[in-house]
């Protein structure tokens, strides 16, 4: 449940292999924020962590291509779900996969995110 | 003897008229009528249609052990009425199945719960072991298979919740609302299933009574009909609340006797005991015909008494020239009638202004002429039916075409005959009352005194009593036309009314509709019974009130085909062939046989004639009395009868006999008692 805009941070989330993350690549006014900002407001299950980083320039190279393959040049508006326990990228895709079909954030469609780990 | 020839020669031709056939099938008139198809299924399985394609059955034979099956064709009926919007209740058991999808996802929510509740657990002691740097393979592999478990949960719930409620709908916004704000537990998600399971359970209701209003239903109900009984409901399987009986076979060898069928055949012996003694009397000149008959005792022998005697006294009535003396005195009883009205009249009327038209002689006439020209009609078939016996006792090869048609078109009109009637025996008073009233307009002037006194004369007069003994005359020509109706089985027999209702009976939507069997062996039915099927299609109005659309009767009459055999008492002439002194007697005598017959199924050809004739031959007992010295004489030996016994003859041997000279071989002839006791209203059967 946190917005990284630093790296160690980011270190951090990556160590707990208890978490499952999802991964949201984007910014202000961005729909990656949008679904970001509704995964926080509610109470969500422990295990289950949004993470937003704005700026995809603290990740690696390789960090960008193996969690956002299909990203432009940018990696903005797109998602990743990586699996505490063994490190894997479960899902990934545009944050378009994400939404409802009036283009808002889908609280369903983002719990259904979640549970491509275990799929 | 000529009373008793006239009955005999009677009934012989009322017989004859009966092998004219009926039609024993009616048009279809609407969709119910060709909906329906009547099957006859027998006992050795064996199926038989009951009815061609455009028709209904009307008291069509059906064998007394077959099953009449009922097939009903649901998608003809349901076609009518599908423009109309009737027919089908799909919606509440729609309504209903989503119920169980809804119930599905509440357990769905409650298991998802319990996996969740298990996750936290391992997280927390998995979290908890990491932070200690212990070994914690075990706690890991717990938090997987927890996590595991409770993600797999979570999609089929959330599966079921989007299969039930798409994106879109409004209850899709309120799900998405309570996850927005948790998706962990979410708080709400049972209260909201709990809503719309009540939702759910309010519109199953109110579709079921709008489905009720739009439905269409079957009514079937089945009616057994005889007539010494109240007429019963009889089980159809799918369309009452009856309990079909125990199954019980016809016996065709007529030796299977109830308690109750012995202490019957008993009592009819008894009868015919008493009748041939009766006869007797009469043949030896001990005693008249009417007083012989009349004057019997018991239940049977009384009840046939008392008809034979009337018999005879009608009988007398149409002897040469008793019809004509007594219309005779009838004129002459009308002309002094008129002759005292015409004097009364004369010494009250004057200075009063009579016109010719009305005066009493000329106003009496018209009035006779207009309101007993009926009964006159009526008569007149009384006088034909007179003449007949005498007709067939000089009939020629050439005559014999004429007079059978005769006699068949006088079987026709005599059926008419109490309908012509009724309503002049019932009005015959009132009707000259008033025709007098209005008349005597003109008479009014007369005086209360002189009325009263015309009233007074015509209650006192011949005329009257004419009148009076000529009714009650024809209600008895009546009542013995319908005996001899009765005896022949046609003309006033009893007919299944098809109005008879089974208040059992429920009735089934279109929709749920199936054929149906109606076994008669589980029924209490006899041969002669009728079974009537009665089938009405409802619609249903939303208050539950019932309106019949169309109505269907179909009727069957129960027979026993092909071999079977009764014991039948009868009475008999019976002639010894020879007896010592020369004195070759007839007498009466009862008489008991084992009569076999074969009445052929309707499908088979009948070139013997089988079902006109209604032959039977078997064997009998006789209680004989050819020597006063013998207190008991039984003879043995056979029988041969046709139309159902009404006539019957055979040979037989005396066993008590010691040579030829004591009657040791003896002829007869005779009538069985069932059909007189048929015809006299008794049970027979």
């Amino acid at each position: 449940m946190v917005r990284v805009q630093s790296r160690s941070k980011l270190d951090e989330l990556l160590g707990d292999e208890s978490l499952v993350l999802l991964i949201l690549a984007g910014g202000a006014g961005t729909k990656a924020r949008a679904c970001h900002a509704l995964w926080v407001s509610g109470t969500r299950r422990a295990e289950s962590v949004a993470v937003e980083i704005a700026d995809l320039t603290i990740l690696t190279q390789a960090e960008r291509d193996a969690w956002f393959p299909d990203a432009d040049e940018n990696g903005t508006e797109c998602y990743a779900v990586r699996d505490g326990l063994d490190g894997r990228i479960a899902d990934s895709g545009p944050v378009s996969k994400l939404l409802r079909g009036d283009g808002e954030p889908s609280i369903q469609k983002l719990m259904e995110a979640f549970r491509a780990v275990d799929e | 003897m000529s009373a008793l020839r006239t009955i005999v020669l009677a009934a012989l031709a009322v017989l004859l008229a009966s092998c004219v056939l009926e039609k024993r099938a009616r048009r279809a008139t609407h969709e119910l009528d060709r909906s329906l198809v009547f099957v006859e299924q027998r006992r050795s399985g064996f199926e038989r249609p009951l009815h061609a394609a455009d028709e209904v059955p009307l008291e069509t034979g059906v064998d007394v052990d077959s099953t009449i099956l009922v097939k009903v064709d649901k998608q003809a009926l349901l076609a009518q009425f599908k423009g109309a919007g009737l027919g089908t209740s799909e919606s509440p058991d729609a309504l209903g199945a989503r119920k169980q999808k809804v119930v599905a996802a509440l357990d769905e929510y409650a298991i998802y719960l319990r996996a969740g509740a298990e996750l936290g657990a391992a997280f927390a002691e998995f979290r908890l072991a990491r932070e200690s740097g212990v070994d914690r393979s075990a706690q890991r592999a717990r938090f997987a298979a927890a996590r595991k478990a409770a993600n797999d949960a979570e999609g089929a719930f959330m599966t079921k919740l989007g299969e039930l409620w798409p994106e879109g709908t409004p209850e899709e916004g309120e799900i998405r609302a309570i996850l927005e704000v948790n998706s962990r537990d979410m708080t709400g998600m049972r209260e909201f299933l709990q809503r719309q399971i009540d939702r759910l359970d309010r519109e199953f209701a109110a579709a079921q009574a709008t489905a009720k209003a739009r439905t269409v239903s079957l009514r079937l109900e089945a009616v057994l009909e005889r007539d010494d009984a109240d007429p019963e409901g009889v089980h159809l399987e799918g369309y009452d609340d009856l309990k079909a009986g125990k199954l019980r076979y016809a016996d065709r060898t007529g030796l299977a006797m109830s308690e109750e069928d012995v202490k019957k055949l008993a009592e009819m012996m008894q009868a015919a005991t008493e009748l041939s003694a009766a006869a007797n009397r009469v043949l030896q000149g001990e005693a008249e015909f009417a007083a012989a008959f009349a004057s019997l005792d018991g239940r049977i022998a009384g009840a046939i008494g008392q008809r034979l005697a009337e018999l005879d006294r009608l009988a007398k009535l149409f002897e040469a020239g008793a019809i004509t003396k007594r219309f005779d005195d009838g004129r002459a009883a009308f002309a002094a009638l008129a002759g005292d009205v015409t004097t009364i009249a004369r010494d009250a009327a004057e200075g009063l202004r009579i016109s010719a038209a009305n005066a009493p002689d000329a106003l009496l006439t018209r009035i006779v002429a207009a309101n007993l020209a009926p009964l006159h009609d009526a008569l007149e078939i009384v006088d034909e039916v007179r003449d007949l016996p005498e007709a067939w006792r000089t009939v020629t090869p050439a005559t014999l075409p004429g007079l059978l048609a005769r006699t068949t078109g006088l079987a026709r009109r005599v059926r008419g005959l109490a309908a012509k009637v009724e309503p002049l025996l019932k009005s015959l008073e009132p009707i000259l009352a008033e025709a007098a009233k209005q008349h005597f307009d003109e008479w009014r002037g007369l005086g209360a005194a002189a009325l009263a006194e015309l009233e007074t004369t015509w209650r006192d007069s011949e005329a009257k009593r004419f009148v009076t003994e000529l009714v009650a005359d024809v209600r008895a020509v009546r009542d013995a036309l319908e005996f001899f109706g009765e005896l022949a089985g046609v003309a006033n027999t009893p007919r299944p009314s098809g109005t008879i209702r089974v208040p059992e009976a429920r009735a089934v939507s279109l929709e749920r509709v199936t054929d149906t069997f109606l076994p008669l062996p589980r029924t209490t039915r006899r041969p002669g019974d009728f079974v009537t099927i009665r089938s009405t299609l409802l619609r249903h109005d939303a208050a539950g009130a019932e309106q019949p659309l169309q109505d269907s009767i179909a009727s069957f009459k129960v027979e026993r085909f092909g071999w079977h055999a009764d014991l039948e008492p009868a009475v008999t002439l019976v002639k010894p062939d020879h007896l010592s002194g020369g004195s070759d007697r007839l007498n009466f005598a009862p008489m008991i046989g084992w009569m076999h017959r074969y009445l052929p199924y309707p499908e088979d050809e009948d070139w013997l004639g089988l079902r006109t004739l209604k032959p039977a031959f078997g064997v009998h007992a006789t209680f004989l009395n050819f020597d006063p010295d013998h207190e008991l004489e039984i003879g043995l030996g056979g029988t041969l009868s046709f139309f159902d016994g009404i006539l019957m003859g055979g040979v037989g041997y005396n066993l008590m006999a010691e040579d030829r000279g004591e009657g040791d071989v003896y002829y007869f002839v005779g009538s069985s008692l069932i059909p007189l006791l048929q015809a006299t209203g008794l049970s027979g059967g």
